[in-house]
């Protein structure tokens, strides 16, 4: 691990103003996804993932949200870093697409429904590579076929309503990997789609991970994709990081309470606390508005104490490489 | 696209039935006898007889209806007894001045709207926004039989910068589209062309402002829409600029509901506005048929409600082509 990551996110806190007072989405969020490699970043829902991959791409404003807080850094093959969050929003534009692309969690919506999916490929190339426009069609007739579309040729003129949700999912992943980013954020790509188009996904996404060499940030909520696909692993809850760490370490060695009880919520899984209480988590995660004082996850936490309720725990490294949001997390273990 | 023409084309001769029965209908229903009207009230019982013959009203229903519709279409509309004239030159004579009208008052209320939606909603300003939702709310709200009048009183009498409610103005010497502007600017005749321009201008502005004003509020309604589709966030994420957001993928997503509109819009005046024509003494298609419901000349009644049905159809024809241009759904479903 003596290379720097090619992402590096550290206390990031993202809030959006609402009718009824500030939403702090995201705070104190810190990860980093090495060269080459994936992060799978898992939460339930709400807990701030999407804030988190959108805030990277620095589009939390089209939806009333900003960044207050934290820093980014994308490093280049050159090893130099851009501070994502300082740069002119011309250069962003530039980066978006080229350096760093996402695909979304909805495939039907995510296309614009009045283009033929070969213009919307062809129009990042143009943008970014400055391509001829039949050059720019050349490489969409390529991408499609590197996602697995048959025919190719054929299907560059059709338009999003011709395809299936696992086909436009496939169309959305051409899009993003047409410049060959350093950085693909996949915000829950399989969520929507059924089981067997999910492992066709995933393969897929694998699959071209290797053959361009790109680094990829997973989003899910699903700790078993995380098993099967990424390197690292980071565990959200109410908007913070509480866990991080490599997959591996995790799987065998969970330091988090609330990382133990989606370890047991994975079918098959046989993981619980020391003490045998809650192999699943019960309650649900805190109100945004209205969050604990102290340790958000205090409230569903069996062991918590009233230290665990007096002051919000730092996240702490616990081994090389591993680090937790858990004062008593030496007396945790699966 | 076979199937999408052949569907719009069943459809067209649907909608022609629909309203060939209703204007049959309607006016057979009414308790006026036509023939008294035609012949006077002191007619004989004989002479009545004689004129039902004559006018073929002594036939059963059915086949009267059958004689109305291959008459329609044969270009025989039937003889105004208001007028004494027959029906079709009648309205031929009057349709340009109202098409010329309607032309006009679309065309202005159509681009203005448009083009100032469209740049107030790229430039995200929220006081222009504000301003272009005012004039919207005024565009709609104002009667136009008022702002026609609001017009007269500012641009004609105190300031005199336009007519006054003449009608058209001078004819052109050749009359080939019978609309004046472009007889004059065939004739090479730009004085004579903008002569009819500013005769069209208070009618034309004060038509125009309602659906001015209608335009806006949809088309903007729909921007808004559009704007927060999750595919504009995709957009952003390929890093594709504002700009290009805007106009190749906003606008052309937003647009579709506007064209619907603006055809029916362009269909409603080319029948012709009773109250402005009326104002401006606008020997338009409006004030013959007020003219012929007021003196129960059904044959013109009739013959109009079937022309604004075809108008209708005609016009949407052009939209759903339109349509079917831009939005690959239609065209393919
Ligand atoms: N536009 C917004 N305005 C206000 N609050 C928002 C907005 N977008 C997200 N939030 C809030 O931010 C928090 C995190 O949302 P986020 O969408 O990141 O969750 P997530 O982890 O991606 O969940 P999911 O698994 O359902 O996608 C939520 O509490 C949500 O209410
Ligand atoms: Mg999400």
């Amino acid at each position: 691990m003596s290379e720097a990551p090619l992402l590096e996110v550290a206390n990031l806190r993202t809030t959006f103003d609402t009718p009824r007072g500030k939403v702090v989405s995201v705070e104190d969020v810190s990860f980093s996804v090495p060269r080459g490699k994936t992060l799978g970043l898992v939460g339930e829902s709400g807990s701030g993932k999407s804030v988190t991959s959108l805030s990277i791409m620095r589009l939390v404003g089209r939806g009333g949200g900003q960044v207050e807080a934290g820093t980014i850094t994308l490093r280049g093959n050159d090893g130099a870093g851009i501070d994502v969050l300082s740069l002119p929003e011309r250069q962003m534009r530039e980066v978006r697409g080229r350096d760093m692309a996402m695909v979304f969690q909805e495939p039907m919506t995510s296309l614009d429904p009045v283009w033929s999916i070969g213009d919307q490929i062809a129009e990042s190339i143009r943008l970014h590579h400055g391509a001829s426009k039949r050059e720019a069609r050349a490489q969409a007739v390529e991408m499609l076929r590197l996602v697995g579309i048959p025919a190719p040729e054929r299907r560059v003129k059709d338009y999003p309503h011709q395809l299936s949700g696992g086909m436009r999912q496939r169309v959305m992943i051409a899009i993003a990997l047409s410049c060959r980013p350093g950085l693909l954020i996949a915000d829950e790509p399989t969520t929507a789609l059924d089981v067997t188009i999910q492992a066709q996904i995933l393969d897929l996404i694998r699959r071209l991970q290797a053959e361009i060499g790109m680094s990829v940030l997973f989003i899910t909520h699903n700790l078993g994709v995380v098993a099967e696909i990424a390197d690292r692993v980071a565990v959200m809850y109410s908007g913070q990081v509480v866990e991080e760490g490599p997959v591996a370490e995790i799987f065998a060695n969970p330091r988090h309470p609330y990382t133990v009880g989606l370890m047991a919520s994975i079918p098959g899984g046989d993981h619980g606390l020391k003490d045998g209480h809650l192999p699943t988590i019960g309650g649900a995660p805190p109100n945004p508005l209205d969050r604990p004082a102290g340790c958000r996850f205090a409230p569903r936490c069996t062991l918590a104490k009233d230290a665990c309720r007096a002051a919000g725990p730092a996240l702490e490294e616990v081994a090389p490489q591993h680090k937790v949001r858990c004062i008593r997390w030496q007396e945790v273990t699966r | 696209m076979g199937r999408f023409l052949a569907e719009r084309l069943w459809s067209a001769v649907l909608t022609v039935l629909g309203a060939s029965i209703i204007a049959f209908v309607v006016l057979r229903a009414l308790p006026t006898d036509p023939a008294r009207l035609i012949a006077g009230p002191f007619a004989s019982e004989d002479v009545l007889a004689q004129v039902r013959a004559q006018m073929g009203l002594d036939k059963p229903l059915v086949t009267q209806y059958l004689d109305y519709i291959v008459n329609f279409f044969t270009g025989d509309w039937g003889f105004s007894y208001a007028a004494g004239k027959d029906v079709l030159p009648l309205v031929a004579e009057r349709l340009p001045a109202s098409g010329e009208l309607a032309l006009f008052a679309f065309t202005i209320a159509f681009s203005l709207a448009v083009l100032l939606t469209v740049l107030v909603s790229y430039s995200g300003s929220r006081v222009l926004d504000g301003l272009l939702r005012a004039a919207s709310f005024v565009g709609v709200g104002v009667p136009p039989f008022w702002i026609s009048l609001l017009f007269l009183m500012l641009f004609f009498e105190t300031l005199g910068w336009f007519p006054g409610p003449v009608g058209r103005g001078p004819a052109p010497p050749h009359v080939i589209t019978g609309f004046y502007t472009f007889d004059y600017l065939l004739a090479g005749d730009i004085r004579g062309a903008l002569t009819a321009l500013r005769h069209l201008a208070l009618p034309g502005f004060a038509l125009s402002l309602a659906s001015f004003g209608y335009l806006i509020r949809l088309l903007r309604a729909n921007l808004l829409d559009v704007v927060h589709e999750p595919f504009i966030t995709v957009l952003h994420s390929k890093g594709v600029p504002a700009f290009s957001a805007h106009f190749r993928h906003i606008l052309p997503n937003a647009f579709l509901p506007t064209i619907t509109a603006g055809g029916l819009i362009l269909a409603q005046l080319l029948g012709g506005s009773v109250l402005v024509e009326q104002i401006f003494t606008w020997p338009g298609i409006g004030t013959l048929v007020i003219d012929g419901i007021t003196r129960q000349d059904y044959a013109v009644v009739q013959a109009f409600i079937l022309l604004s049905a075809v108008i209708y159809i005609v016009v949407n024809f052009a939209v759903d082509l339109l349509y079917g241009w831009i939005d690959p759904r239609v065209r393919r479903s």
